[in-house]
């Protein structure tokens, strides 16, 4: 499955995923991430139940330092 | 004297604003921000791709300060928009510094999209403190569209140049009820100093305080100076005269007839 993930294609390995696994798959820790998933943001009690599909369109930001 | 600065029916006792990014960690940061006596941080948002790091920035933001999310990195009014959602959800609050920028070189803001993500966010019940360049118009149009205060910039972020803008930002004090609060390019305390002697409400420094030599040092440089500034404006100073004004009696002493 082909997903666009923070700009860049990504293929998941996993025939159904979730956007919890995909947040695990990458080795973020999900109190820390926030995601906006096809232009929506999604909250975290959500993302066990949310399942990927191709061409699925996922943003997963996290607080930095700034101005 | 009870002096305050009411922001979205929040009262702040300090008026100096703190951006936390450029720190050399975030303990400097933590103890810079102490050192400041700020009640309110800007923080920003980040695509994360790695488990860079186990620390998250929030943690290291002072008891009692406020958290405002800026939208750094939005080129457009969807973007600053979908970044302020984003922060919202995930739970920093609904304070949100827009900042539009489509200049690579200077990092000026783009007053047309700042004021496009002011009207959509102060609908969506947000706090909106919109960065923008000091233009009177716009910054009425932003007021009218329900902004808690305008942030005109003094110089190009990060240029230490100081308040370039000094007479623009002086017509928006005089003309707008919203609060005035220079942000962006001031370099030393004495900056500061200055604004708030004119009647600026804050202001909000990032880079002064992040990469100076000793950062908890000159961040209480900056809370002194903001404190003068403030009483100097509230003293009602005199006005400048071309002409000498003795300070001490000229007549009647040693050649007196």
């Amino acid at each position: 499955m082909a997903l666009r993930i923070n700009g860049q294609e990504q293929d998941m390995a996993l025939e159904t995923a979730t956007l919890m696994d995909v947040v695990l798959a990458r080795g973020l820790k999900p109190e820390r991430v926030v995601i906006e998933y096809n232009g929506s943001v999604v909250p975290r009690e959500h993302w066990f139940t949310v399942n990927v599909v191709d061409n699925d369109i996922i943003e997963i930001v996290s607080f930095v330092g700034g101005g | 004297m009870q002096d305050y600065l009411e922001i979205g029916g929040v009262h702040l006792q300090s008026r100096l604003f703190v951006g936390t990014g450029k720190f050399a960690s975030n303990q400097m940061m933590q103890t810079a921000l102490e050192a400041s006596g700020t009640e309110l941080a800007t923080v920003a948002l980040r695509r994360v791709d790695s488990a860079d790091g186990a620390e998250n920035i929030l943690d290291f933001i002072p008891k009692g300060c406020r958290v405002m999310i800026n939208t750094s990195g939005a080129r457009t009014a969807g973007e600053a928009i979908r970044i302020a959602r984003l922060a919202k959800a995930a739970g920093a609050g609904n304070w949100i510094k827009i900042e539009v920028v489509a200049d690579n070189t200077y990092l000026l803001p783009d007053n047309l999209e700042t004021l496009k993500a002011v009207e959509t966010l102060v609908r969506e019940g947000f706090v909106v403190l919109p960065y923008m360049s000091p233009d009177l118009s716009m910054a009425r149009r932003m007021a009218d569209a329900g902004a808690a205060a305008v942030m005109p910039l003094g110089s190009p972020i990060g240029s230490n140049r100081g308040v370039k803008t000094k007479e623009l930002v002086r017509i928006l004090i005089q003309e707008l009820s919203v609060p005035v609060v220079v942000d962006a390019g001031l370099g030393k305390p004495s900056d500061a100093c200055e604004c708030l002697e004119m009647g600026c409400a804050a202001v909000l420094v990032n880079t002064a305080i992040a990469i100076a030599e000793d950062p908890v040092a000159i961040a209480r440089a900056f809370s002194l100076a903001v404190e003068a500034g403030r009483l100097g404006y509230l003293s009602g100073m005199p006005a400048e005269g071309l002409q000498a004004s003795a300070s001490s009696p000229l007549t009647g002493f040693l050649h007196q007839g």
